[in-house]
């Protein structure tokens, strides 16, 4: 029997093509398989050290991730070299919702929450569809992708301490946007970033709006739960989350669950 | 007509089975308006603990291994959980894990308020020290048992392993539980040729789906014969045929599982609907079903 999500369970083995430091936390690793779409993930496995869910940043016949070192297992993937191999388990989840009727959409990042909004700024611009897009990081330290989005959209620049572009923070930023000339705005970042996001959006009654979640994946297949924002199982029913199924299940908005399960508010 | 009575009622036979999307409380809500005529949450202990490292499931042709590895928050955190998923209206059966009779009571005494009962999981095949290795050991598991029984008047269920599971069940009945599953995963690992590794993270796993049908069943056959306490069986049903086989041969209740990665939720529905059409069709009840295959 085949299991119903098309979440694809089976590893492939591939080999890391190109290894490309983004910046001194991020690097992005390329490798050959199924051509995802923007906001779908792959689960990433290094043998031995474990697996981890990763947003696409590139797409195509040869995609890739881009990762930040936070831990033991970022680390490994930012040890990995052209020529290593790792398991590559993709694409999985729903990726973000695109209409080809619009003309202008608003991209609205935090952090790395920008890896899978540059390849949807590509596809947009692919589609004819106009792109603004406003970036925050902590400081100038942080910034990527920034030529990449400026050659696809118009990019408004923040950093909490004003080292680039506008002090403050991306929320701040999306506060001062004139929101009516976009059909649709996309969230990627922090949970806490995606609640303040939230926040403006709800005081300004714009509706239009998508955000793509981290959840902690374990299993990528719907079967432990731990990804769970409120009902929504996020590894197959997200990352991408629209506005009802955010407000239908927003008590878990803000709430992270941990490896063992355990809520923690952020 | 489908309604089941095994220590609580229920309005149908089908049950979640513990480990499927029994973390959160509110996932457990959404099964439980998905059909499912009680709930087995996630099995809990008395630490918090983070589970095994990933790959955590192996899909296979013939079903899935997982080494999720008991990760829970620990029984006190879980409570909130367990309120949550309460709203879902069907009835909570809070799984289990320990190591000796102490920590069974502890926990049993602090959920008793919320829990419709309890399942005691002595038998998860992947986590060294718990589960499987409890239920090695039968004069510990009767005194989990024991000890468990002393702590609650709810419905006390034994989660058995293919390990010994008709000297458990008869202690189980001894020690008077009001039924024992049968069977948790079968353990079970894979090696990755190309990397020459375990292929799981936790390196062993438990087997689930379809492959486990035929030897599940034949456990819920012995036991059904040997013991006068309930039979819920649980192996491979991804399906309502499935589901009255295991009743044919003397379950009074089914849980489901991976039936739901391959059915998705509905799968509750599909097998109540089932049963409901084979009862009008048959013009019988469905306790007259139960172990009507089963001659000894």
């Amino acid at each position: 029997m085949e299991l119903r999500f098309k979440c694809p369970s089976t590893r492939s083995k591939v080999m890391i093509l190109k290894v490309k430091r983004e910046n001194y936390k991020v690097k992005t690793i390329f490798f050959k398989g199924k051509t995802p779409n923007p906001g779908q993930y792959c689960m990433i496995w290094i043998p031995r050290k474990g697996e981890k869910p990763m947003a696409y940043s590139y797409i195509g016949r040869i995609s890739g991730v881009s990762v930040e070192k936070i831990g033991n297992f970022t680390a490994s993937i930012h040890a990995l070299k052209p020529g290593d191999y790792i398991g590559v388990r993709g694409p999985c989840g729903n990726g973000f919702s695109v209409k080809k009727e619009w003309s202008e959409v608003l991209l609205v990042s935090g952090g790395v929450g920008i890896a899978p909004l540059a390849p949807l700024a590509e596809k947009l611009r692919s589609m004819g569809i106009r792109v603004k897009t406003l970036m925050g990081f902590k400081t100038s330290k942080d910034v990527f992708f920034l030529d990449r989005l400026r050659s696809k959209s118009e990019v408004v620049i923040v950093t909490e301490d004003g080292s680039l572009g506008i002090k403050g923070l991306v929320s701040e930023a999306l506060h001062s946007e004139k929101l009516d000339q976009y059909d649709q705005v996309v969230v990627c970042g922090p949970e806490a970033m995606i609640v303040s996001c939230i926040e403006v959006l709800e005081n300004k009654n714009f509706t239009d709006y998508q955000v793509s979640f981290s959840r902690y994946m374990k299993c990528g297949i719907g079967l432990c739960g731990h990804c769970s924002f409120g009902e929504i199982v996020t590894c197959i029913e997200g990352p991408v989350l629209s506005r009802e199924e955010i407000m239908e299940n927003h008590q878990d908005l803000g709430v992270f669950r941990t490896s063992s399960g355990r809520r923690e508010i952020v | 007509m489908l309604e089941v009575f095994i220590g609580f009622t229920m309005d149908n036979p089908t049950m979640l089975a513990s480990g499927i999307l029994g973390v959160s409380g509110y996932t457990m809500r959404r099964v439980a308006k998905s059909g499912a005529g009680a709930i087995v949450t996630k099995s809990v202990g008395i630490q918090e603990r983070e589970g095994n490292p990933g790959p955590v499931v192996l899909e296979e042709e013939f079903g899935l291994i997982n080494s999720i590895g008991l990760s829970n928050p620990g029984y006190r955190k879980f409570l909130d959980e367990i309120r949550i998923a309460r709203e879902g209206g069907k009835p909570i059966v809070v799984s289990l894990f320990g190591s000796s009779p102490e920590e069974f009571s502890e926990m049993i005494n602090y959920l008793e308020g919320e829990a419709d009962g309890f399942e005691l999981n002595l038998s998860c095949p992947h986590v060294k020290g718990l589960g499987m290795e409890v239920s090695s050991d039968l004069e510990l598991s009767e005194e989990i048992m024991g000890e468990a029984r002393k702590n609650t008047r709810k419905p006390i269920f034994l989660k058995l392993g293919i390990k010994n599971y008709l000297e458990l069940g008869k202690i189980a009945e001894e020690k008077k539980l009001d039924g024992v599953v049968a069977i948790n995963t079968l353990p079970a690992l894979r090696i990755d040729l190309e990397f020459k590794c375990p292929s799981l993270g936790g390196v062993r796993g438990g087997l689930s789906g379809p492959c486990l049908k035929p030897v599940a069943l034949r456990c819920v056959y012995d036991l059904y014969s040997e013991l006068d306490i309930k039979v819920i069986g649980v192996g491979g049903i991804t399906s309502g045929e499935d589901a009255l086989e295991f009743i044919m041969a003397g379950a009074s209740a089914v849980q489901i599982g991976t039936g739901i990665l391959y059915k998705g939720l509905e799968i509750f529905k599909e097998v109540e609907n089932y049963l409901r059409e084979y009862l009008r069709k048959e013009k019988c009840a469905l306790e007259d079903l139960v172990g009507i295959a089963n001659v000894g």
